[in-house]
């Protein structure tokens, strides 16, 4: 294995992401970079939940869980749904947010890799 | 507001000092050395990356007790011009064997003067990884924590 590439040295190009996909992915990365957003996330992985019943699960108030989960809404991770008097959350059936985020790291790492290794004075150049 | 409309591709490019051919060649015959260690869906590590230069052929990881991850199948193989490639990986991270539900990525290779090459790569159709997301939705699938796992490691490296 070849030394991996310096992080930030590379200059890959972050392709052809419109801003509003660039963002919409940091967005997401923020999101689930969170232990307590990773923790919804995976209880919501479980199945569809109420507020109240995610919130008696976390050693944080109501309304700090509520913070999260609008914040995992807004990356597009989760959906909500008034179910009665209640709100119900679940994974966002579209969810590709962090399939797309682990690909685009792991293209951006790949090429960035293959950039230092395909520029190695011939060293393994036959 | 409420509806995030996720696009179903994902788009790199990166300008490599190397003539084409070489590019080409280093990128197939030398894929495993630059790949990303993390990405590995065996239970050992893995001793080496296999690209098998042909269509039909695969990219598979083997790992050092000799078990096999095939992940990728080739579609196309235009040297040194064009790559096309599935991504069997689903995103439950495991291998997907009805290819209906894998996406692809393509790899493009353009000479930009004799000794610079742009590299080109797009993964798309990843909605096709739909079915998955399903399941995940129905609660009947369990591979969620696992994949949010690899992801949260990805994560923690990155900063």
């Amino acid at each position: 294995m070849r030394a991996p590439p310096r992080r930030g040295a590379a200059p890959w190009d972050l392709g052809a992401g419109p801003s509003r996909n660039a963002s919409g992915l940091r967005l997401s990365l923020a999101a689930l970079a969170d232990p307590t957003r990773r923790t919804l996330f995976e209880l919501l992985a479980e199945r569809p939940r109420p507020v109240g019943e995610l919130a008696r699960r976390l050693p944080v108030s109501r309304s700090a869980v509520s913070q999260h989960l609008r914040l995992l809404k807004e990356a597009g991770l989760v959906v909500d749904r008034p179910e009665g008097t209640r709100r119900v959350y679940q994974l966002s059936p579209e969810g590709l947010d962090a399939l797309r985020a682990y690909l685009d790291q792991f293209w951006s790492k790949t090429l960035a890799a293959y950039k230092t290794a395909v520029e190695q004075p011939s060293a393994d150049s036959e | 507001m409420s509806t995030h409309v996720a696009s179903t591709s994902v788009k790199k490019s990166v300008v490599v000092e190397a003539l084409i051919a070489r590019a080409f060649k280093v990128f197939t015959e030398d894929f495993g050395s630059f790949k990303p260690a993390e990405h590995n869906l065996l239970a050992v590590a893995i001793a080496e990356t296999v690209f098998e230069p042909r269509v039909g052929g695969y990219v598979y990881d083997r790992g050092v007790d000799g078990s096999e991850c095939r992940w990728a199948r080739v579609l196309a193989y235009e040297p040194p011009n064009r790559l096309l490639l599935s991504w069997n990986i689903s995103p439950q991270w495991r291998i997907e064997i009805d290819p209906d539900k894998t996406s692809e990525w393509e790899v493009r290779f353009t000479a930009e003067t004799a000794n610079r090459t742009r590299v080109e790569i797009e993964h798309r159709n990843l909605g096709r990884h739909g079915e998955g997301w399903e399941s995940v939705r129905d609660g009947v699938d369990q591979g969620w924590p696992l994949y949010l796992q690899r992801f949260a490691d990805l994560l923690a490296q990155e900063t």
